[in-house]
């Protein structure tokens, strides 16, 4: 049997906490073993006393350094979003796969909508440092002005012409849904791929865009997680095991399970409810 | 090697159902030497998935069978549905893993309408049902909801190590585990498989008694319960602070049990308990198992681990002269 180093339990700091958005921070640490993830790739993120969620691994900020970024949806994001410096975290993994940018990939499109930004913010962050000349562009979305998360930081990393905010309330940027922008740069450029994260539905409709356009897709996809390392099948989307198979699918695996994929979830007890 | 003879406390009326697996397509890795059966049914692998690894989704059950898997036993199903305990709910240990995913599932009437679906859709994949309640007739009313369905057997989880009241009290007592077995076959004509606890004191007197009572297989072990804490955050690490230990540190204590039970009682003994490798297998077949059931080696080789154990037992068999992997079932008692 095979023991793994990621599987350890280690627990570190919350070295520093970044206002990203009025309603999403990103929470920076140390960790030795995270610190070579991969874009895409998530941690089980350990509050002592509170939880354990899957976090996506967000924007390093320093060369040392790992995060995540969160918004307070549950008792456990809650707890984490108000974590302060000097918090103690648990943190096992990184865990799953990652955005691959493959040979011979030249134009990306990133679309990330809410936290979903955090691993589009690191492969974004990759790309930007990749030796390959990929061009990117990127959308981000939010409910309105004060909610988008990282434009300065996806500015200086990809220029700012290639970034593209939307809010549903019109107050920044283009005025509607992330996919309805992605439609129109669709219309107007080409893209290798699309690589996205954010609410399942949104990337339902990105789905149906790439589709009727033969794009590729990888999208990063987040279910009910609690051992995170195929052992309990919690995370089962179909026959698609998140944290092993995942969490970023591809078309042909996003056709497979489109009978749940943007629509139904598994709860807590395993029963299958819509989303 | 030893006869099995015919097991006492069943009567000739009581023969289990075969469920039609001939509607199931052979995958590539399988060999003749592995085949085995189970209660009438043919196995394609004398591997099993333990309860509670990956046994939610039934959409992912035929994914496993073709890996290698050759039955896939379900999570277990109570009474009422269960979201089960707080992450974290897993954890590793030096030697191993803890788990105290606390009984999550949707209870038996939403679980009878994911099986009625899976069937209405062709069924056919090798299907164990694991059940816990806790009393002796609860677990009966369970088997009684499931008799209409096509299944190849029910596994009794009476050795749960962490749910307060519920497993660990009822399974280690030889003689509540025993009421428990015979209320269950009153309910059903399948194949009641009763699984073990590890802290049983006398495994000889529990394996005799759970047989007495008309247990058609035993399986050893569940967990061992057991727990890590934190020294940095000074605390345990589980919500539920005590778990399951499950992998490799279990092992040496899973195949004594199992050699213990093969002892005792006629019936077939199942081994499980830090399967990884088809070594691994093959000790426990030596013991007495006549199959494994696989868990916690999903973490580092998931599902390819069914296709390795199956090679590996195909090429022990050729490379020492035998024929079929039963041929291997307690030779350690030679």
């Amino acid at each position: 049997m095979v023991l793994r180093t990621i599987d350890f339990l280690r627990t570190t700091l919350v070295k520093k906490v970044v206002q990203e958005s009025s309603n999403i921070r990103t929470l920076v640490f140390e960790d030795e073993v995270s610190v070579g993830a991969a874009p895409g790739q998530f941690a089980m993120i350990w509050l002592p006393g509170v939880g354990e969620l899957p976090m996506s691994l967000s924007l390093p900020y320093g060369a040392r350094d790992c995060s995540i970024t969160v918004k307070a949806m549950g008792e456990g994001s809650r707890a984490l979003y108000e974590a302060s410096r000097g918090a103690r975290i648990g943190v096992r993994g990184p865990y799953g796969n990652s955005f691959n940018v493959s040979n011979g990939v030249k134009r990306v499109l990133l679309v990330g909508g809410g936290t979903g930004m955090a691993p589009i913010i690191a492969i974004a962050n990759q790309i930007s440092k990749s030796r390959k000349q990929i061009k990117a562009k990127i959308v981000i979305g939010a409910k309105s002005k004060e909610e988008l998360p990282f434009i300065h930081t996806a500015k200086q990393l990809l220029g700012s012409s290639n970034v593209y905010p939307t809010t549903d309330d019109g107050s920044f940027g283009f005025r509607g849904l992330a996919h309805e922008q992605v439609l129109q740069l669709v219309r107007s450029d080409i893209f290798d791929v699309i690589f996205s994260c954010g609410p399942e539905k949104m990337m339902l409709e990105l789905f149906r865009i790439a589709k009727q356009e033969s794009i590729p897709v990888k999208f990063s996809l987040e279910r009910i997680m609690k051992c995170g390392i195929g052992i309990c099948g919690s995370c089962t989307v179909g026959d698609i095991v998140l944290c092993k198979d995942g969490p970023i699918l591809d078309e042909s695996q996003l056709a497979r399970v489109s009978g749940e994929f943007g629509r139904y979830e598994r709860d807590r007890t395993g029963l299958i409810v819509a989303k | 090697m030893r006869e099995k003879k015919r097991s006492k406390g069943r009567s000739s009326g009581d023969r289990p159902l075969k469920p039609d697996l001939s509607s199931f397509v052979a995958p590539a890795n399988f060999s003749a030497e592995i085949e085995t059966e189970f209660f009438g049914s043919k196995l394609r692998s004398p591997t099993m998935l333990a309860s509670g690894v990956l046994g939610i989704s039934f959409d992912l059950f035929p994914r496993i069978v073709s890996n290698g898997c050759g039955v896939v036993v379900s999570k277990s199903i109570g009474v009422q549905p269960r979201e089960g305990y707080r992450n974290p709910t897993m954890t590793a240990v030096e030697c191993g893993y803890l788990n105290a995913i606390g009984l999550a599932n949707p209870g038996i009437d939403e679980f009878a309408k994911e099986l009625e679906n899976y069937e209405s859709k062709g069924g056919g994949v090798p299907l164990v049902v694991s059940i816990f309640a806790d009393s002796a007739e609860h677990f009966g009313v369970i088997a009684g909801k499931l008799e209409r369905f096509d299944f190849l057997g029910l596994e009794l989880n009476l050795s749960c190590p962490h749910v307060k009241d519920v497993g660990s009290e009822i399974g280690t007592n030889p003689v509540d585990a025993a009421e428990v077995v015979r209320q269950v076959k009153l309910e059903t004509r399948k194949p009641v498989l009763a699984k073990m606890p590890a802290t049983v004191p006398n495994v000889q007197l529990w394996a005799k008694t759970v047989e007495d009572a008309g247990a058609d297989a035993i399986v050893a072990i569940n967990t061992v319960r057991a727990m890590r804490i934190d020294i940095d955050a000074r605390k345990p690490i589980l919500s539920n602070r005590i778990g399951g230990l499950s992998g490799i540190a279990i092992k040496p204590i899973g195949v004594r049990c199992v050699y213990e039970i093969y002892e005792s009682v006629e019936i077939p003994v199942i081994g499980v308990g830090g399967v990884s490798s088809w070594r691994d297998a093959i000790e426990y077949f030596l013991a007495g198992a006549r199959l494994v059931q696989i868990g916690s080696a999903m973490a580092a080789s998931f599902l390819s681990t069914f296709g390795s154990i199956n090679e590996g037992i195909s090429g022990y068999l050729r490379s020492n002269g035998y024929s079929r992997m039963e041929d291997l079932v307690g030779l350690a008692h030679n």
